[in-house]
């Protein structure tokens, strides 16, 4: 006989919370930064400069999203070598390449760098459509590797389910939806009629397809009353806004992102969207923070590709945010995203686990000493900590969400400081151990283990 | 009739597919087909209004110089060349006669242009800053300017001041003609120099010199010689120059150099000085634009405004407003239509070219259709066409036949706005309308007959299929390789805007339009109108003309009519369907102006025009695809080191930092490349050498070595002598107003 749950209760188990901060990180966990230099390096430390090899987008739309991921681990680099390098030796040496070019040729590119390059450590990557490319090269070619972005499941799902050299930082793309569905149920458990806008293609499908089976567990009376899946490059949002508003919905749920986005909300502000319904993205910040205009309604459910906002954690609470948001503005004039985290964290991560390597072994630690003090990590960095699944290399950090707000501090919307929504990834994914499943392992995960609760 | 000996494979040519699957991937499409706005409303507003409108951000650019209260620059704008001020003596003048006294007369008139309030660069050479082929000109207007700083005394000239150029201030070396004139003095824009010059035929732009100074000078002065002999030495220099018929570049530049010379020395109409034309953009933080680009000579209207322009507002997308000067007057048609600069702008989105002038250099950009070799002379294959002169129609080419060049393309084909897939029928028709109306409308005639004249053979060769793989999205594009085979070899750079393989119209709007003209319902071209008294054809705003049309259509649907000269490349059925998909368009949309670039024609009045992206994922140029061209960056030769037989160049670039919405230039000395980094803007030296008699004895351009390093390598390239090196350096192709170093160099016995 099941078990009755109360939603309420439910979602408390699960650690969703409003405005929580985090707890400054203890002494035994590692922070990003070289304010806490390490000991003396053990051994022989060669100086020869440390390549890597960073691809992400710096031209064509995704460069909104990418070119930051560059300038964050830029930024560490910086740091770093300020600091004499890694392990107080080899200084990083940055090796651009541009997303860009296309999945083929991005693979090319990768056997360049490692092959006529020589690069010895290969990180960036925005698009969900190359790791899956990239990363069975990438172990073939035993270059160690941090993802940053491309957050498919079916990375290490079904591409690389048992992978060696190559690791990813962000949170994955089932994640996203199931942070914006619980941060629906948490908000406006009472809606039941859902219309959806999502873009016609695998990330709307991805998204329509978590937010679906959480509000199936947790908000049971919900029903779809509208879907509407505009075209790749649509750029008239009308007929599927409108035909959002006929349905009479409580909720709109959408995934439209980026530039599509901007253009799908002031045509919504037209046609007043935002006061006939509740308004829910998994995305809608999830762009360069400048990217999205001060008209932006407020109060709407903002999602951030479920990583992180600059704003959070906020004011002094979280000092390695406070820090890396001032050094980011500092040097680049702009505020970092979540992909500037993401390879600011990369490098550190990275940096860390050299430097643990060789502690225990002196010298230069070889790639395997790396790995297996990557493996398992977990570490604090601007958005919170990180951890990185021994199991399947996949780093893990609290889901993140929020509600749009214009303050004075900034020319563009943020998330409101006083209603953060944050949840502990490892209540959202599926566990070490689970069945790949379909679409998702965190689809099944959820359908086969969460309870539907009552109201 | 076209006969058998089309090879059958060229019905594999005709299938276009932009096919789009799906795979695992995420949200970060990089591949959004067109420019940036989702939507441009092209609308018109006086000068003098502009800057309220921009201030109100009613608006995000004003293509036209503005008139702004007591002088005051907008608080954005751009730079580009606006035209000539030119003095043109009447040959009837006895006081001016000669040449010495002509050639005097400029000197004494520069104090005068100087009290213009910076209006008019005092400039005594017709080769300018804003011309590419400006350093190869580079100490013949030094010593035009040291000419022109030496004011002798004579006789006083009696002016006529053109209204088109705002009046010096009188002075004791001129006074208003009243009656008898010695000469006029007048602005000629850039835009009425070229009006009869340049090629804006369909999908062709032209003619490939078409921003190069001395064609502009030719232009200016060449009709205003009176010697028979000069004026036979000036046309036999031109010919020897646009076709090609010169040993190497040194031997080119020295007849582009004599060309000037020749149009100048007799002063019977000679540059005094040059104009600028500043026009405004917003630059608001939030409603305004960034990643301007525009043209060096045609500032914001010219295409790649709008292929670079974003709205702040937008990663991408936006609705973007721009206003022009002027009504667009001129009918809209692509054969001879959007003559006027208003009707120039909207084509030039609609209308999507096969090649692009470089904004900021003479040469030409891939668009529709990339050139991939350039080589010759070679013997023209027997499967290559040739089309008839009066008839257009195709034919096998002799044997034996030998062409001085032959251009190999890529052709990008899409789909039109109604949905159907170009073909090759599509963009071989273009050729064989050129030939066919050539001898029945003037300005057919003179748009075309640089092709005509240059035009051997097309030969299609294969059809290749590019994937762009993006991961989730995977875009098929079925790319044409055609050679196009020349009787004349022209500059590698200036060969692919000669003849390219394009129409960015179907073939049955062209024989729609044919038609109506055949039945004397339209002409063409404004002149042919008048001539025969009927309407200039206009596809969307004659709504009597646009109604008939549809009753040609309708008719050309029930026979699925093929012209002759397209048998073997269109099946009935295919253009059955050709023929049905045009009529619903126009029942659909209310015009015929159908195209396959990414804008289509949505709404217009008097007053405005609006634009509507077509978003179409077989359409090539993605959003960003020209962004190198927007901000141009400049450098300088700071300093240069003889080594041996080579130059080693110290550089001052600039470099670009962008951040939000906002950006910043700072220039600096070049440093050395990052290792690996190939997200950076090439950098290169430009060099003349010039001889003691002022000939050019070499000229080259030098890539960015490894490091960092310019070296000029004039090893084994000079006798003995002594020689100057004209020497710039040019950041990502832009040679806009550059800075010219002058070193002496000797090479010893």
């Amino acid at each position: 006989m099941a078990v009755e749950v109360n939603r309420r209760s439910f979602l408390s188990s699960l650690g969703v919370s409003v405005g929580a901060a985090l707890a400054t990180a203890g002494g035994a966990v590692p922070v990003v930064g070289v304010a806490h230099a390490q000991d003396k390096p053990k051994g022989n430390i060669p100086d020869k400069p440390y390549r890597i090899g960073h691809m992400t987008f710096f031209t064509g739309p995704a460069a909104v999203l990418g070119e930051p991921m560059f300038k964050g681990q830029q930024l560490a680099a910086d740091e770093i070598n300020a600091a004499g390098g890694l392990l107080g030796k080899r200084k990083i040496e940055l090796l651009k390449a541009d997303e860009n070019a296309g999945t083929d040729a991005n693979v090319k590119e990768l056997r360049r760098l490692k092959l006529s390059e020589n690069i010895d450590f290969f990180c960036g990557i925005t698009s969900s459509g190359n790791t899956p490319a990239l990363g069975p090269v990438a172990e073939e070619l035993k270059l160690l590797t941090i993802f940053v972005d491309g957050c498919t499941d079916f990375l290490f799902d079904k591409a690389v389910p048992n992978p060696h050299y190559i690791f990813r930082i962000t949170n994955q793309q089932s994640a996203d939806g199931v942070t914006c569905a619980l941060g629906i149920a948490q908000t406006w458990p009472k809606a039941k009629r859902v219309a959806h806008i999502h873009p016609d293609y695998s990330y709307g499908r991805n998204a329509f397809d978590h937010v679906k089976i959480v509000m199936k567990k947790l908000m049971p009376p919900s029903e779809v009353v509208s879907e509407g899946w505009p075209k790749l490059g649509t750029t008239d949002f009308a007929s599927h806004i409108t035909k959002a508003i006929a349905a009479k919905p409580d909720l709109i749920v959408s995934s439209v992102w980026g530039g599509d986005y901007v253009a799908m909300y002031k045509q919504a502000l037209r046609y007043g969207m935002f006061q006939k319904a509740k308004f829910a993205s998994t995305i809608a910040f999830g762009v360069a923070p400048h990217a999205i205009g001060k008209d932006h309604p407020e109060g709407v459910l903002a999602g951030v590709h479920s990583n992180y906002h600059f704003t959070y954690p906020g004011g002094d609470k979280w000092p390695l945010n406070k820090t890396f948001v001032e050094k980011y503005h500092a040097k680049f004039n702009e505020y970092p995203n979540f992909q500037a985290e993401g390879g600011y964290m990369a490098t550190y991560m990275l940096k860390t686990a050299i430097e643990k390597a060789n502690k225990i072994g002196g010298g230069w630690p070889d790639d395997e000493a790396i790995i297996a003090l990557l493996e398992g990590m977990m570490m604090a960095g601007p958005g919170g900590y990180v951890y990185i699944r021994p199991d399947n290399h996949q780093g893990y950090k609290d889901a993140v969400t929020g509600f749009s707000k214009n303050v004075g501090d900034y020319p563009f919307p943020v998330l409101d400081p006083d209603r953060i929504i944050t949840i502990p990834i490892r209540n959202i994914t599926a566990p070490p151990g689970w069945p790949k499943g379909d679409p998702t392992s965190t689809y099944t995960w959820i359908d086969k283990t969460w309870p539907v609760v009552k109201a | 009739m076209f006969d058998v000996s089309i090879p059958r494979a060229l019905a594999a040519l005709f299938v276009v597919v932009g096919l789009v699957t799906g795979a695992e991937a995420g949200h970060e499409i990089p591949y959004y087909p067109s420019f940036y706005p989702q939507e441009i409303a092209l609308g018109v507003a006086d000068a003098a209004a502009a800057p309220r409108l921009l201030a109100k951000n009613a608006i995000h650019a004003y293509v036209g110089a503005l008139t702004t209260p007591n002088g005051t620059p907008p608080r954005a704008w751009v730079e580009s060349l606006r035209g000539f001020v030119v003095l043109t003596f009447n040959p009837a003048s006895r006081a001016f006669s000669a040449a010495r006294e002509r050639c005097a007369a400029v000197p004494r008139l520069a104090p005068a242009l100087a009290r213009t309030k910076g209006r008019y660069l005092a400039y005594p050479y017709p080769v300018t800053p804003w011309h590419d082929d400006y350093l190869q000109h580079a100490d013949l207007v030094e010593a035009a300017k040291a000419r022109a700083a030496v004011a002798a005394p004579g006789p006083v000239l009696k002016l006529r001041v053109g209204k088109s150029v705002t009046a010096p201030a009188a002075s004791p070396a001129w006074r208003a003609a009243d009656g008898e004139w010695d000469a006029t003095l007048e602005e000629i824009s850039l835009g009425t120099l070229l009006r009869d010059a340049a090629t804006r035929f369909n999908g062709w732009l032209g003619p490939p010199w078409l921003k190069e100074g001395w064609f502009h000078a030719h232009l200016l002065s060449a009709r205003a010689v009176t010697d028979g002999a000069t004026r036979s030495a000036i046309e036999e220099t031109l010919a020897r120059r646009v076709r090609g018929d010169y040993a190497n570049a040194a031997e080119r530049v020295n007849l582009e150099r004599r060309l000037v010379s020749l149009v100048t020395r007799g002063c019977e109409r000679i540059p005094i000085a040059y104009a600028l034309r500043r026009e405004a953009v917003n630059d608001d933080y939030s409603e305004g634009v960034e990643n301007i680009g525009y043209d060096a000579q045609a500032g914001l209207g010219s295409g790649v405004f709008f292929r670079t322009v974003k709205l702040k507002d937008f990663p991408w997308n936006g609705w973007l407003r721009v206003a022009t000067a002027t009504r667009p007057a001129a009918a809209w048609n692509p054969i001879a239509g959007f003559s006027d600069e208003a009707g120039a702008l909207l084509w030039s989105v609609l209308g999507d070219a096969a090649v692009l002038p470089e904004p900021y250099d003479s040469g030409w950009l891939p668009n529709r259709a990339r050139a991939v070799e350039v080589s010759g002379p070679v013997e023209v294959p027997r499967d290559a066409l040739a089309f008839e002169p009066m008839s257009g129609a195709p034919r096998p080419v002799p044997p034996g036949l030998v062409a001085q060049q032959r251009v190999v393309y890529r052709v990008s084909l899409s789909k039109f706005h109604d949905q159907t897939k170009m073909s090759v029928a599509d963009v071989i028709y273009p050729y064989v309308f050129a030939y066919r109306w050539a001898a029945k409308d003037r300005q057919v005639e003179r748009a075309t007959e640089l092709q005509r004249d240059w035009l051997a053979a097309v030969r299609m060769v294969k059809v290749d299929t590019e994937i762009r793989d993006f991961g989730d999205l995977q875009v098929f594009l079925d790319v044409p390789v055609i050679e196009v085979y020349l009787r004349h070899a022209a500059e590698p750079a200036e060969a692919p805007a000669i003849a390219p393989p394009w129409s960015p119209v179907p073939w049955q709007l062209l024989v729609l339009m044919e038609e109506a003209v055949a039945r004397g319902l339209a002409a063409f071209s404004e002149d042919d109108a008048r001539r025969r008294g009927v309407a200039w054809l206009d596809l969307a705003r004659d709504r009597k003309l646009v109604d008939a049309l549809g009753r040609i259509a309708e008719s050309f649907e029930r026979r699925a009519y093929v012209p002759e000269s397209l048998r073997g490349f269109v099946t009935v059925e295919q253009a059955r369907q050709r023929w049905a998909a045009l009529r619903r368009f126009r029942r659909e949309h209310g015009h015929w102006l159908m195209t396959s670039g990414p804008y289509r024609l949505q709404k217009w009045s008097a007053d405005s025009t609006v634009l509507a992206v077509f978003r179409d994922l077989s359409y090539p140029n993605v959003v960003g695809s020209f962004d190198r061209y927007a901000l141009p960056l400049r450098a300088w030769v700071t300093g240069v080191e003889r080594r041996g037989d080579r130059l080693e160049l110290q550089v001052d670039a600039q470099t670009l930092t962008k951040f939000e919405r906002s950006y910043k230039i700072v220039r600096e000395p070049m440093r050395p490349r990052p290792a690996g980094e190939k997200v950076r803007d090439p950098v290169e030296a430009r060099w003349t050498v010039v001889g003691a008699g002022d000939e050019v004895v070499a000229t080259g351009r030098t890539p960015e070595l490894e490091g960092g390093r310019l070296i000029v390598d004039l090893e084994g390239t000079l006798p003995p002598g002594a020689y100057r090196v004209l020497l710039a350096v040019a950041i990502n192709g832009n040679s806009m107003n550059p800075e010219v170093k002058v070193i002496p160099y000797r090479v010893a016995e």
